[in-house]
């Protein structure tokens, strides 16, 4: 049986321009990026893009990249500053986006079964409600919901302890509960 | 509270049982812990539906993400898309590298150059302001009387 790669050995790899260590790198780390954008911007359709755009920053800044041990960290960051980036954009351009939400709303598909439309909605209330929960806790319950991340690669990526990590799961969970309570109510 | 009663002190509590529920349904527990914690689930309803709305939770939850997970066809293209960055980025890097060692070598030959030219124009100019300095004349030396070879005579 082949050992897992370690960061260390997939960086150097990458950094040799290996194709198939960029491939490995972003099998393991896609959704960390992704969850990066998703926790700041919290639009699917932002972070996706965002998430994309990190990577291919990522890629031009990876010579320059020397503790390869904690490219987990850095390329979380990265994507964090380009969110805040975006953020910063979509600040800018409000009011366009707004219409451009709406128009997308209203291009929703009707023809769907009643029962696919009412399950859409309920993750889509999901969606709405985690981005009500705040940020520190959003970014605990989408690392480990998108993936089924452990708590340890939870804790060391954001460099905290297991314990708050745990902490901030529960208190995550309470606040989307919360959080949808109130949509449903309000629907 | 409600307690499952054992043969023994290390039977889990409905309580402790409850406190481990979410990592249970996360599948974060150890297999001993977790089949400690099924003989509970077995024992009392009220955990068995707290454990089936903690499940539906955290599968909406996964399944309200998915469509942030990309699909095996994006993550090829954007690794493809990203060694192609990769290789420009080296490229430009190396190529600024080769303008910067050129530049340095253009500086050091125009240094050079320089002081060639500035070391020239001092030899010049000293060998210029001699020539046209007026020679000194030479100091008239006083001639010593030459000793005479024959012996003072003495006088008597």
């Amino acid at each position: 049986m082949s050992e897992p790669e370690s960061d260390e050995d997939l960086v150097t790899r990458a950094q040799a321009g290996e194709k198939a260590a960029f491939e490995r790198l972003v099998q393991k780390y896609y959704e960390v990026v992704v969850t990066a954008a998703y926790t700041v911007l919290a639009n699917v359709d932002a972070a996706k893009d965002c998430a994309q755009d990190a990577l291919m920053e990522a890629a031009q800044n990876l010579a320059k990249l020397r503790d390869k041990n904690k490219f987990d960290r850095w390329i979380y960051g990265i994507a964090r500053n380009k969110a805040k980036y975006y953020l910063q954009r979509q600040h800018l351009h409000s009011e366009a986006m707004k219409v451009k939400t709406d128009e997308s709303r209203r291009l929703k598909p009707v023809a769907s079964p009643s029962e696919q439309l009412s399950k859409n909605e309920q993750l889509d209330s999901i969606r709405r409600a985690l981005s009500e929960v705040p940020e520190i806790y959003r970014e605990v319950l989408v690392l480990k919901y998108i993936d089924q991340r452990s708590h340890e690669d939870i804790a060391r990526l954001l460099d905290i302890s297991l314990a708050a990590v745990d902490k901030r799961l529960m208190r995550g969970k309470a606040m989307l509960r919360e959080s949808l309570g109130r949509w449903k109510g309000e629907n | 509270m409600v307690m499952v009663m054992g043969n023994d002190d290390k039977t889990m509590t409905v309580d402790e049982a409850r406190a481990l529920l979410a990592p249970y349904a996360d599948g974060l527990l150890d297999q001993a812990m977790a089949k400690e914690v099924e003989a509970v689930l077995a024992r009392v309803p009220e955990l068995q539906a707290e454990f089936k709305t903690m499940k539906e939770e955290n599968e909406l939850l996964s399944a309200a993400l998915a469509p942030l997970r990309p699909t095996q066809s994006t993550r090829m293209r954007v690794s493809e898309v990203m060694l192609d960055t990769y290789k420009r980025a080296e490229e430009a890097d190396h190529a600024l590298l080769d303008q910067k060692s050129r530049m340095i070598k253009i500086v050091m030959l125009v240094l050079v150059l320089g002081m060639c030219f500035i070391l020239g124009a001092a030899l010049l100019y000293t060998g210029v302001k001699n020539r046209q300095q007026p020679k000194p004349k030479p100091a008239v030396e006083k001639k010593e009387p030459p000793p005479s070879s024959a012996p003072i005579k003495e006088l008597e």
